[in-house]
């Protein structure tokens, strides 16, 4: 199951590495105690709106940016599970009854035409036979 | 043996069965109900019936997972214990003095550990002692794991400092503790040396 919580974690922990921060220093920026900090990260605790203006902040970004980037990861993951449960979803497959089920009218009509000198050698042949 | 696959009922990929989940929420719920025990009554006054009843399950539930009390308070100690470190590893990757100072404070701060500070010194003492075996290897062997994680000597005097630093913060409301985890973290020498010296950890005199 996707987590909200989880992405917006892993959203706030990219934007702080890619700054190079360390969970000290936004947790002293932004007023938290760094164990909440650490937790809000990893997807453990629920931030709280004004949590997360908070650490937003101290990490000098817009809570819009940090929404996009999770919005976009969480279309890309609902994509592949929709993807991923697609085939589990159809029923198990049962031959006999789904060739019973389809209407005859929709087989194709086969016609075999053989040759006129195939069929004066096979006529002769069966002939021969005879 | 052959099982014929479509007999089997169907069952979505990634769920286990509700059994197996509900037997791990059952008993997060009881070692968390542990802790507010303690919180609320000390380890040693809370009774079965006051976890059972923090926890939200029925005493017969709980006693279907842990026989005593002891054997509770052993699980709870041993799960906190896993769950930190896992989390000082993750952290000590990219920064040592960030894991020090994550452990240092969840110690300092859990509320059950500060009711026993405060109210029952003799098991606080048990507590602070370092010794060894049981929860004390594995406390040593996740210290080694987030030493190797930051890329420092996993020695055995060094292991024991950060051992003994931690402990200090047991159900303590230290102060610091940032600044304090910082100075530890600096004063460990890389994996590569061979004999580290270990600088002892005055406080800050600011």
């Amino acid at each position: 199951m996707v987590l909200l919580r989880r992405l917006i974690g892993d959203a706030l922990r990219r934007q702080r590495q890619r700054q190079g921060r360390t969970l000290r220093d936004v947790s002293a920026a932004a007023q938290v105690s760094l164990g909440y900090l650490s937790e809000v990260e990893r997807g453990r605790k629920e931030a709280s709106s004004e949590l997360l203006a908070a650490i937003c902040q101290a990490l000098g970004v817009s809570l819009a940016e940090i929404l996009r980037e999770v919005s976009a990861e969480l279309a890309t993951l609902e994509r592949r599970a929709a993807t991923a449960a697609r085939p589990a979803a159809l029923p198990v497959a049962r031959p006999a009854r789904l060739a019973a089920e389809l209407p005859v009218a929709a087989m194709p009509d086969v016609r075999v035409v053989v040759p006129a000198s195939v069929s004066a050698s096979l006529s002769t042949h069966v002939v021969a036979a005879a | 043996m052959t099982v014929d696959a479509s007999a089997l009922p169907l069952r979505e990929r990634g769920l286990r069965s509700r059994a197996g989940n509900a037997m791990g929420r059952t008993r997060a719920a009881v070692l968390d109900g542990a802790g507010r025990a303690i919180e609320k009554h000390g380890s040693r006054r809370a009774t079965m019936a006051d976890i059972a009843n923090l926890a939200g399950v029925a005493k017969g539930t709980l006693y279907n997972h842990f026989r005593t009390k002891d054997a509770v308070y052993a699980a709870a100690l041993d799960t906190g214990l896993r769950s930190l470190a896992e989390e000082c590893v993750a952290a000590a990757a990219e920064d040592l003095a960030d894991a020090f100072a994550l452990a240092a404070e969840r110690l300092s701060t859990s509320a059950p550990l500060r009711r026993i500070a405060s109210d029952e010194p003799a098991v606080l003492a048990s507590l602070a002692a370092v010794g060894s075996g049981g929860e004390w290897d594995v406390a040593r062997e996740s210290v080694r794991a987030t030493l190797a994680a930051a890329g420092r000597t996993t020695a055995e005097p060094a292991v024991d400092v950060v051992l003994r630093w931690l402990v200090s913060f047991v159900g303590n409301n230290a102060r610091d503790i940032e600044g304090q985890a910082a100075l530890l973290a600096q004063s460990l020498p890389p994996a590569s040396v061979a004999s580290p010296v270990v600088e002892s950890n005055d406080p800050p005199t600011d």
